[in-house]
């Protein structure tokens, strides 16, 4: 299979003074041209690569013997580190002052929605969507899942590290001491369960971030088991869908978790608080992405070492898949750069590949966004030392089909912050969870205007 | 130290524990291995102790690049401003000129706008003027802050008479020898608590850096200390660690300034 993406856009001046539509982002734009925008199409080249984690430069610079190989390019990176929200700041300041800007850009998903604002992403970042075409089979590869929390109106801006799918991770030597059949298969079977193991060991099964710095971590909580019950915050068109019986159910079944002691408040997932947790034996299980092992579990208690395994969420009894997803980070180029053609074929030839795709998960532990990738025998025997020699793919390639698309809105820095109040307001019982999605929804539309 | 005291002293010493506790947890965490920082039941000394964390700093991260640019460009635009906005505030204190009232109403009413709504502006204005080296561009926001100012004005009007700068005048010093060898040493205290602010103030942004610059050998060191805390990876154990390192710069210079800081904030120079 070619990965040679398609030909480079006409030039992008002509389009800019097409589109030319608000001062802000005609500025951004113009920063797009700023210097020499003749596309480079072989040679030496040195690609401008903003990133918020340095297990992706590793990545990337492991990949370029693989991309000088396939095509005329010799590539080197020069890579600038920034906060995940920075590095959006960073970018649309630098594209207003018309310099600076990288050629290939990773946002990380909670940051990406402030580039679907206005037509920033339409001026600023090169659609993929025709080089995804002119790569036979790529375009039924992809899952699109993955492919549109960084889509907007049928274009795709940026290629997805991970499809992050929520499972339940679980300390098995607790599980068996504790006397927890392995076959409860619903979500209101592991509540009456854990109920039981809070009252006779103090210890909980579900966990609930009450960090109130911090309305993103709040919103994940809910985020994680509203998405696999089926419901979500935004559909395709970005409208705002959350005052939902879905959302409904979701919260009251935390709400009643918390009261039974079957869900734990913690203040932060990923610090003090749930290392304390973990290693009190206060939290013996927990939904979360696939990658909260590196980030939370190995970080905070590598001493658990061979005490964890990974299983399907339960289900709910009225409905809904085995996970969901969350997180991710997308990798997008900026357009009308002299760059940008030779930062679209780095991409595909180092990103997208199959070999690509492997030693993603291999190197960062981020599982393939194409579906053809999940066959690999290389990953089927992939066997995962921290959760006991667990072989964990088998189990992603079952869950593959129910991974919910996310769609996301340029408004969803407000939706996180008025739910993540309304949340808290309801799990400390002062709002009842209808109250709390009906108070979420219309300080919603007061803020964001729609 | 009379009885009747003692509950004061008692609450100023509870004061003084409660404010040194955050530097303390960091300094015995940055002894520690990243697991054991949060540990339970928490521990007040590190056990196992260890200096992995400080070598890792030094030897894996760019750190001291970062504390010399972020000391080097945060004492360079601490010089530079102490003296604009002593020589501008004696201006607007001593000298009477057209539009002089004007002119400090809108200096004094900048005062209201957040850094963050000129960020943009001064960016592409320094870019455009092709100014926007970082070594330049990261002391330009701090030589000229209206807060400097306008304490050096209020400082000079309250402690420095008129009668004195007349009789400097009859005896045939030129404007700018006053303002170097009669006012400057009067404002010493003055320019001591300026300095340490201003030191602070440019040593600790972050925002302006960030925007600047883009080559991660240039970072400074808040913006150094933030890669540490990527994504969900936050690396406790290397940021409390260069968060000690970095506190070590403003320490020093509040116990090189103490005594001028103290009299800046309390006394004038000269008793009416």
């Amino acid at each position: 299979m070619s990965y040679l993406p398609a030909a480079p856009p006409p030039p992008p001046r002509r389009a800019l003074l097409r589109g030319a539509l608000g001062l802000g982002t005609a500025a951004a734009l113009t920063a797009c041209g700023g210097g020499s925008t003749t596309p480079r199409t072989s040679g030496d080249v040195t690609l401008g690569l903003w990133t918020h984690d340095p297990g992706y430069e590793a990545f990337f610079d492991k990949g370029i013997p693989e991309a000088d190989r396939a095509g005329d390019f010799r590539y080197h990176l020069k890579v600038t580190r920034a906060g995940a929200p920075d590095v959006v700041t960073k970018l649309l300041a630098q594209a207003v002052a018309g310099r600076g800007t990288p050629d290939l850009v990773g946002f990380e998903i909670g940051s990406f929605p402030r580039m679907l604002r206005g037509d920033i992403a339409e001026r600023l970042l090169h659609d993929f969507t025709p080089d995804i075409e002119a790569v036979p089979g790529l375009k039924e590869d992809l899952l699109p899942a993955r492919t549109a929390p960084f889509s907007r109106d049928g274009r795709v801006y940026a290629f997805d590290s991970d499809t992050p799918m929520v499972v339940y991770f679980h300390r098995q030597d607790l599980f068996e001491k504790y006397g927890l059949a392995p076959s409860m298969a619903t979500w209101e079977e592991f509540a009456e369960a854990g109920a039981r193991v809070h009252r006779d060991h103090e210890a909980s099964m579900c966990v609930v971030s009450t960090v109130g710095s911090d309305p993103g971590q709040v919103v994940q909580s809910f985020q994680m088991l509203l998405y696999q019950r089926g419901g979500a915050f935004f559909d395709a068109d970005g409208t705002l869908v959350l005052d939902s019986p879905e959302a409904e159910e979701v919260l009251r079944f935390l709400c009643r978790g918390l009261r039974s002691g079957f869900v734990v408040e913690v203040s932060d997932y990923y610090g003090a608080g749930m290392q304390t947790a973990l290693k009190r034996g206060r939290v013996i299980g927990l939904p979360m992405a696939i990658w909260y092992k590196n980030y939370g579990l190995v970080t905070n208690v590598p001493e658990q070492k061979g005490t964890w395994r990974v299983r399907a969420l339960p289900r709910f009894a009225k409905g809904g898949g085995v996970t969901a997803a969350l997180g991710g980070t997308g990798f997008g180029v900026v357009e009308g750069k002299a760059n940008t053609r030779a930062a679209t074929e780095f991409l595909f030839r180092t990103w997208l590949t199959h070999e690509g795709q492997v030693r993603r998960f291999t190197e960062t532990g981020y599982l393939p966004t194409r579906r053809s990738v999940y066959e690999d025998p290389r990953l089927g025997a992939y066997q995962d030392e921290f959760c006991g020699g667990q072989r964990l793919f088998g189990l992603y390639r079952a869950l593959l089909p129910d991974v919910p698309p996310f769609h996301q809105s340029p408004d969803q820095s407000i939706l996180y912050d008025v739910l993540g109040g309304n949340l808290l307001r309801a799990y400390h019982g002062d709002l009842s969870p209808r109250q709390a999605l009906k108070q979420t929804a219309a300080d919603f539309r007061d803020q964001a205007g729609r | 130290m009379t009885r009747a005291r003692l509950p004061l002293y008692a609450f100023l010493v509870l004061l003084f524990v409660g404010f040194l506790a955050p530097l303390v947890w960091a300094l015995s965490g940055s002894f520690k291995p990243r697991g054991d920082i949060f540990g339970y039941p928490p521990k007040l000394l590190p056990d196992p102790f260890t200096l992995d964390n400080y070598r890792t700093l030094l030897t894996e991260q760019p750190f001291a690049r970062w504390f010399l640019m972020s000391t080097v460009v945060a004492a360079v635009a601490t010089v530079v401003s102490v003296f604009v906005c002593a020589l501008a505030g004696y201006a607007f204190a001593k000298f009477r000129f057209a539009g002089k009232r004007l002119l400090f109403n809108v200096m004094f009413s900048s005062l209201s706008i957040p850094f963050a709504v000129i960020l943009v502006p001064l960016f592409v204005i320094l870019v455009k003027t092709g100014l926007g080296s970082p070594w330049f561009a990261l002391i330009v926001p701090w030589v000229a802050p209206a807060f400097g100012i306008f304490m050096m004005q209020q400082y000079i009007v309250q402690s420095i008479p008129d009668s004195v700068l007349e009789a400097a005048r009859i005896d045939g010093a030129s404007e700018f020898g006053i303002f170097r060898t009669i006012v400057l040493p009067l404002l010493r205290p003055a320019l001591g608590a300026l300095g340490v602010w201003q030191f602070l103030q440019s040593y600790n942004s972050f925002l302006w850096p960030l925007v600047l610059v883009s080559d991660s050998s240039q970072y400074t060191l808040p913006l150094g200390l933030q890669t540490l805390f990527v994504s969900e990876q936050r690396q406790y154990d290397l940021v409390l660690a260069g968060a000690v390192l970095a506190v070590l710069p403003a320490v020093a210079l509040f116990v090189l300034l103490r005594k001028q800081l103290l009299e800046g904030l309390s006394t004038g120079a000269v008793k009416g």
